[in-house]
Formats: C-alpha cells, structure tokens, sequence
C-alpha cells in the first residue's frame, strides 16, 4: 500500500510542479511581452535610446532565466527566441522604426507561443 | 511539462483500449498494461538520450507518470475484479467439455490452426484429448485434457514416493556456500568426507556439488584448466 500511496503522491506532485511551470512560463511571457511592446511603442515615437534599454531589460530577463528555461524548454526554442532577441536589438540600434517593430511583434508571439504550448488547453494536447 | 503529463495519460488510456480491442493473441507473455508500460517506457526514455536539445524532463515526466499509473492500476485491478475485467479482459474458453467455441475463437481471432499450433506447443496433437482449452488474459492457451489422457502420476500408480525437498547447492564454481551447508544439517567435516570419496582433494576442485534433504548428492569436478 505505502507504493500506491507513493505513486498517487508522485503523480498529485507531478500534475501541481507542472500547473506552476505553466503559470510561472506564463508570468514571465507577460513580463516579456510588456517590455517588448513598450519598446516597439518607444520606437515608433523616436525614442530610440529608451527603446533600447526596454528591449535590453526584455533580453536580460530571458537570459536571466537560462537555467530555468534550460530545464523546461526544448533547446531549439531557446536559441529561436534569443535570435529573435538579437534581431530586435540590432533594429533598435540601427533605428529602424518598421524592423523593430516587426522584430518586436516576433518576439512577443515567439515567447506567447512558447508559454501558450504549457497551457493545457486542448490545442496544446491535441 | 504539464501537456507531457495529460498527454502521456491520454495514451497511457488509448493504449489499453487499443490493447484489450487487438485481444488477447498480441500480448504474448504480459498482461496489456505491463506491455504497455514496457513499449512506452523504452521508447520514451530513448528520445532525450538521442537528442540532447531535448530536456530530460520531457523524458522524465512521461516515463514517471506512467510508472505511477500502472502502480495505481495494478493495485486496482488486484483490488476490485470489475476493473480488471475491463483492463485486462477475461479468460476466453476456446474448448469447453471438448466442444470448440466457435463464437470464441472468432471473438479472439484465432484460427484453428493457431490452435493446433497451441496444443502442438503442449505435446497434444489430437484434439480430441482436450477437455477445456482457455486462452489466458495474458495471451497463453491452459489445456486440460481428459483425465484418460492426462499424464500418469504415482499417486495414480499407487506408488508411495518420499518428498526430498529440492536439493541445495553447497560448492558452486569451487566456493563453499556455508549457509547451505547449515540448512542440511552438514558440517564442514562431512563435506571434506564426501569430497574425498569422490576424489576431489579441497573445495576448489570442485564446479558443483548440491545435496537434497535424503543425502542425494549431484557431484561434478571442475575441468583441469589447459
């Protein structure tokens, strides 16, 4: 009996790490997605320098999270979103208004596509 | 991780619907759920190991989840007959009082002459021998033939016969296993005794030696290396 209690112990454990994974993945996109828009927002009005370091700030935090992300996320998804990272950035500098936008609206969909597959939601199952 | 989760369970369940609709004849040796975990287990252990962009979790998680279940359904089913009835099916009776089911033998898909190759696989090759023939939830064929066929045993002799309980080995490969020689009764110094009768100088002489409650003893000397 103490294996069966074990086991459904396991699997309660198993279902409730992954409804957090799924709601931290999901907090850390929203962060994500807020700075990026802002900084496609600051782009857009010229502010090129603040736009710059929203999508430095945006760029970090993902990095921040190497470790976490390393642990949960396939690789290739990783270093899609860290080339997207990249891209927006090189825009910025460049100052490019229409790239930046376009490489910020990347981003955003890249990552809200990333945490949308942790979801349970049966588009995600299925 | 949590869509690995709810998707390992949801195959985890196709599968035994799958299993218990494919029958009996495919499971060989293992209940549908002992079969299921093995297929899965291996196949999904091997995709984060083959490819190292996957994290181990999406291999982790799965193989955990189905660990878990198959513990809680085996428990169930040893639990409540009802759920294991659904899970792992029912014994089918293909030969009932000698008379083949036919409705059965459809119903499990097996043809006679898979039958035939059952029962020639249990040394009968006349069915008209068989009394029941019942294909086991595991996929194998009990036979019970009539009793005018079935094999004679002393009882039926009425012969008397002396339980030497099984034989116990006390030198394997030239090691003395002491615990052995304990359960017998024997000391160290009977063993040297036997050995000497046999030609065998030391314990290292010997490949192996077991003894049965009535003192039978199996003896064999270790080959002269070349």
């Amino acid at each position: 009996m103490k294996k069966e209690i074990f086991a459904l112990a396991l699997l309660i454990l198993i279902f409730a790490v992954s409804m957090i994974n799924a709601w931290y993945l999901g907090s850390l996109a929203d962060e994500i997605t807020v700075l990026v828009e802002d900084s496609a927002y600051l782009a857009s009005a010229g502010q090129w320098d603040q736009a710059l370091n929203q999508a430095k700030a945006a760029a970090d935090l993902w990095r921040s999270h190497d470790p976490y992300t390393h642990i949960v996320l396939r690789h290739s998804d990783i270093e899609a979103m860290t080339d997207d990272f990249y891209e927006l950035l090189e825009h910025i500098s460049s100052k490019d208004p229409g790239a930046a936008e376009s490489s910020a609206s990347l981003v955003a969909e890249h990552i809200e596509s990333i945490s949308e597959m942790e979801r349970l939601r049966p588009g995600s199952i299925f | 991780m949590g869509v690995s989760f709810i998707r390992t369970i949801i195959i985890f369940i196709l599968l035994i619907v799958s299993m218990r609709i494919m029958g009996k004849r495919q499971l060989g040796e293992l209940e549908p759920i002992e079969l299921i975990v093995a297929v899965l287990i291996s196949n999904l252990a091997s995709q984060p190991l083959q490819d190292v962009g996957t994290p181990l979790i999406y291999g982790i998680v799965p193989v955990l989840t189905l660990l878990c279940c198959q513990v809680l359904i085996s428990y169930l089913t040893l639990k409540r007959s009802r759920i294991r009835q659904i899970i792992c099916g029912r014994p089918s009776i293909l030969i009932d009082n000698g008379k083949i089911i036919q409705s059965e033998m459809r119903r499990n898909r097996i043809s006679i002459d898979e039958l035939y190759v059952e029962l020639r696989g249990k040394e009968i090759t006349d069915i008209a021998k068989v009394k029941h023939a019942i294909l086991e939830t595991n996929g194998t064929l009990s036979v019970i033939t009539y009793p005018d066929f079935a094999p004679l045993s002393p009882k039926d002799m009425g012969i008397a016969t002396q339980d030497n309980g099984s034989p116990l080995c006390v030198i394997i490969d030239g090691r003395l296993m002491s615990e052995n020689l304990l359960l017998l009764g024997k000391d160290r110094s009977w063993l040297m005794n036997e050995l000497k009768k046999r030609g065998a100088g030391r314990v290292s002489d010997v490949y192996i030696m077991s003894v049965d409650k009535a003192g039978n003893i199996y003896f064999s000397i270790k080959d002269r290396k070349k």
